[in-house]
């Protein structure tokens, strides 16, 4: 389980730090510094966030497909 | 005289946890370039010498009752082939052998890597980034190869409301490019964390050399934690190799079926 749990943590992390270098890269291209910046990464965070459900979503289809298997065995 | 004590342990405690990572040339001195042949050459190349003899080696008498080597490589088919068909479905199968690959690669590479005196050649986020690079180019190309275009409508969720579809596009974007990141960290940091934390407890393992008041104490209870960090980085080895493997199958069935 610690191991779902780190998958998570990294998930969302990325998704921030991806996020970020989209930002200041295009804020680097275009010479709008900060506007980008603060966009992209609070994109970046709702996607990290979306890939963290995600992967909840599986844990608990996980689950409940072992609990099923237990209640039919 | 408690304090003195303890800041001549201090002083003579060697801690370079992560000196073990350190590529360094196999043959002369000198800067580390395209082709030098380093120890992580070294370790990769025994990888696959330990791959060889499990698989090729090992399976060959083809007996109908399996020798132990036999079994070992029966066993690992037929789990990565029963996950690839579970989580991947049917049409999955056919790339079996490219995770099959993968799979080996890194469950053999990191349990080399625990041997004492080894180098974990998957610590390193360059081996491991290849690796999940390569998955994620193979299954973005396989996935517009199969679907054309259509692949994209994994980014457009014709369910939201049209106004938000833009932004919610831009959001699966950043969020399909989390994967790969999050594939070649989590390998590379499980390894580098357990094999540093490791040598921060054998660091200490010799303090009742320095200083036999403490060293009674924290000697026989770092060893005792070596001993279990130990234990649990086999299974961290096995089981990392094992998430690696399961989400390239994951990545894959996204790419095979974009529409769920």
């Amino acid at each position: 389980m610690a191991n779902m749990a780190w998958r998570m943590v990294i998930e969302l992390v990325a998704g921030i730090v991806i996020g970020f270098g989209i930002g200041y890269g295009l804020d680097w291209l275009i010479g709008t510094l900060p506007i980008f910046l603060i966009l992209f990464t609070g994109l970046g965070f709702v996607a990290g966030v979306r890939t963290m459900m995600r992967t909840a979503q599986e844990v608990q289809n996980m689950h409940m497909a072992r609990a099923a298997d237990e209640k039919e065995g | 005289m408690a304090t003195e004590t303890h800041g001549e342990a201090e002083a003579g405690l060697v801690f370079h946890p992560m000196d073990q990572f350190q590529v360094t040339p196999l043959f002369g001195a000198g800067p580390v370039e395209w082709f030098t042949i380093t120890n992580a050459t070294l370790w990769m190349g025994l990888s696959i010498l330990v791959i060889f003899v499990i698989l090729v080696l090992g399976a060959r008498g083809r007996a109908l009752v399996p020798t132990r080597s036999q079994s070992i490589a029966e066993l690992a088919y037929g789990f990565i082939y029963k996950m690839v068909e579970d989580v991947t479905g049917k049409d999955g199968v056919a790339y079996f052998p490219y995770i099959m690959t993968l799979f080996m690669f890194i469950v053999v590479a990191n349990f080399l890597g625990l041997l004492p005196m080894a180098f974990t050649t998957t610590s390193h986020i360059a081996v491991t980034a290849v690796m999940a690079m390569a998955v994620f180019l193979a299954v973005t190309v396989l996935g517009f190869v199969k679907n054309g275009f259509g692949f994209l409508s994994v980014f457009w969720i014709s369910s939201a409301p049209l106004i938000l579809r833009p932004i919610l596009a831009l959001i699966e974007v950043i969020s399909y490019f989390v994967r790969p990141v999050s594939h070649s960290i989590r390998l590379a940091g499980n390894m580098m964390a357990g094999h540093a934390v490791i040598k921060v407890f054998a660091a200490f393992a010799p303090l009742v050399l320095i200083s036999t008041g403490i060293g009674l104490v924290v000697t026989p209870l770092s060893i005792l934690a070596i001993t279990a960090i130990y234990a649990l980085e086999v299974l961290v080895s096995f089981i990392q190799a094992y998430v690696f493997a399961i989400l390239t199958c994951v990545y894959l069935r996204d790419a095979l079926h974009p529409h769920h």
